[in-house]
């Protein structure tokens, strides 16, 4: 390729965008964290196969004629250039993670349990700390009500609600990226301040018992929390569960 | 033909005498870029109200960003295959016959721990160095689908029902499988020009290494970002509710969830968790969204046409699209 360099500079530069995503934390904006080691690596392998080249480790070869004679072996060099477009979309966009304005599309219901629920964790400050997904999972889905009576403690953001049903706490809960986001929400019911829709809470308060709903109804009730106290908080450094 | 050593020999006299002033210019360019980019940082989020543009700029990212892991490892065996790996030794390593080579070849998949954004350029990379494409393909649609990585996630997704697991590796390596067997009858050789065209055979060690890696990674990974787009724009145009309605009635459902599959171009290690999500659909929908996911979808489609070429895409997305129903169906008839 005539455009050797060019090619360096592009693995170069895409290389460094994803090794700012881990070193500022917005990696966790669209991946799990678990997968951000693996980012780590992939930043640095970028790096070294742009810059090992203009180091002398890859020798110039003579024009490859089945290569480069072809209209489509330029396309095929030309695509190349694209991977400067996510870098541009992160540093003028810098997207923010999935809010309220996504939920309506992605809402989400819990996979498969098998009905066996391990114990409750012991209660931190007066509340047992809990994710989204334990909370909802349990609330649908758990024979024993091991929720009944305890106080536990969720983080989530503010999304509207229906009605004057008050708002819905939401949280997004991803597998891999935010490509399979799925919303879990609850309703939070006896707390009357008007929040701004993505404000992130912490909630304290008990979950209004109801029976089981049956376990293949698509569409059950979304759970509700009658809240004791509640706090605005920053959007904690890991926004998906 | 003339044509094409005309140009041929432009490029040349091009390549001699412009070569560093070029060089030059590609730095330049970047470097302007990347000087208008941190002047103007995060100048645009906030003009950016609309709901859709949002949700497209964060999953756009998450799919690139989630697949360059997976990209740079497939480039990194890709590059070994260019560099280290004989075409006769991996002549050896392949039953001469393709009714024997193409089950082989879907087996091998077993071993590659990875998602389908990596196979894509190995499979590439095998192709050109003389494995027969049947086989190369085969391995292509498996890999993804059968490794250990993807089944552990699928049997924890899927708590309590190793019946799904099971469901899920025979039924994509059945669709590997039927895909080369139907390819090795039927494909054309002429339809995987550019895979074949490609850097074939040109020295060992060191430089060739890095120069076949650098080249699979820049190629397919200019494609993957073209995939991440068109598939974070379905995502956003295609309402999900309108194919979750579908749910209810069995032969809409199956086509629904495959072509949820398709849309969605979610990671093979992913998907197990959104289709246990999908819990209003019956188990052999679910199923076939398994089965398709990791053999076609958007963004496959654009790494495929970018990697093998225009003409292969187009026969080879239908008919692996096909035969991945079919055989999740039968399988979850049997199984499930």
């Amino acid at each position: 390729m005539n455009d050797e360099s060019t090619r360096s500079a592009v693995l170069v530069i895409l290389g460094a965008t994803a090794a700012w995503l881990w070193r500022s934390g917005a990696a966790l904006n669209y991946i799990r964290a678990s997968l951000v080691p693996y980012l780590v690596v992939s930043a640095a392998i970028l790096v070294l196969l742009g810059l090992l080249p203009p180091f002398g480790l890859l020798r110039r070869r003579p024009a490859a004629p089945h290569e480069e004679g072809t209209g489509q072996g330029h396309s095929g060099a030309r695509v190349g250039s694209l991977l400067l477009v996510p870098v541009l979309v992160v540093v003028l966009i810098q997207p923010a993670a999935l809010g309220s304005y996504a939920v309506s599309s992605r809402s989400g219901l819990p996979g498969q349990s098998d009905g066996a629920f391990p114990p409750l964790a012991p209660p931190v400050r007066g509340a047992v700390p809990m994710t989204m997904l334990e909370f909802v999972t349990r609330a649908l889905y758990d024979r024993s009500q091991s929720l009944a009576g305890v106080r536990v403690r969720l983080v989530g953001f503010v999304a509207p609600g229906e009605g004057d049903q008050g708002y819905r706490l939401t949280r997004f809960v991803i597998s891999c990226c935010a490509a399979d986001a799925a919303a879990l929400q609850l309703v939070v019911r006896g707390d009357h301040r008007q929040w701004h829709r993505d404000q992130w809470l912490e909630v304290e308060g008990q979950w209004l018992r109801r029976p089981m709903p049956a376990a293949d109804d698509p569409d059950p009730p979304l759970p509700v929390l009658t809240a004791e106290v509640v706090r605005p908080i920053p959007q904690p450094r890991e926004p998906y569960e | 033909m003339t044509s094409t050593l005309g140009s041929r020999d432009r490029t040349a006299q091009e390549a001699a005498s412009t070569g560093r002033r070029r060089r030059v210019q590609g730095w330049g360019l970047v470097m302007l870029l990347l000087v208008i980019a941190l002047g103007s940082r995060g100048m645009l989020g906030g003009s950016l109200h609309q709901v859709a543009l949002r949700t497209w700029a964060t999953v756009f990212v998450a799919i690139t960003v989630q697949a360059l892991p997976f990209l740079a490892l497939g480039v990194l065996i890709s590059g070994a295959i260019a560099a280290l790996v004989s075409p006769a030794a991996l002549a050896r390593l392949l039953p001469p016959r393709a009714l024997l080579a193409v089950p082989t070849a879907a087996l091998a998949g077993t071993a590659l721990p990875g998602c389908e954004c990596a196979s894509v350029p190995v499979a590439g990379r095998l192709t050109a160095r003389g494995v027969p494409p049947a086989a190369a393909l085969a391995f292509m649609l498996a890999a993804p689908a059968v490794n250990p990585v993807v089944l552990v996630a699928t049997a924890v997704a899927f708590p309590g029902q190793p019946r799904m697991v099971l469901a899920r590796f025979l039924g994509s390596l059945l669709t590997s499988v039927l895909v080369g067997l139907i390819w090795s009858r039927f494909g054309r050789q002429a339809w995987m020009a550019r895979a074949q065209r490609r850097l074939a055979g040109d020295g060992r060690g060191w430089p060739a290494f890095l120069s076949a890696a650098r080249h699979d990674l820049y190629e397919a990974g200019g494609w993957l970002v073209v995939g991440a787009a068109a598939a974070a724009t379905l995502q956003v145009a295609v309402p999900r509710s309108a194919l979750l309605a579908t749910a209810h009635t069995p032969a809409l459902a199956v086509l629904a969830l495959a072509v949820l599959a398709v849309l969605l171009a979610v990671c093979s290690e992913a998907d197990a968790f959104v289709a246990a999500s999908l819990r209003e659909f019956s188990l052999t929908a679910r199923l076939v969204f398994l089965v398709v996911g990791p053999a076609i979808d958007v963004k496959l489609v654009a790494m495929q046409s970018g990697v093998f070429g225009r003409r292969f895409a187009a026969r080879f997305a239908p008919l692996t699209f096909a035969v991945a129903v079919t055989c999740a169906l039968l399988v979850g008839r049997v199984l499930l």
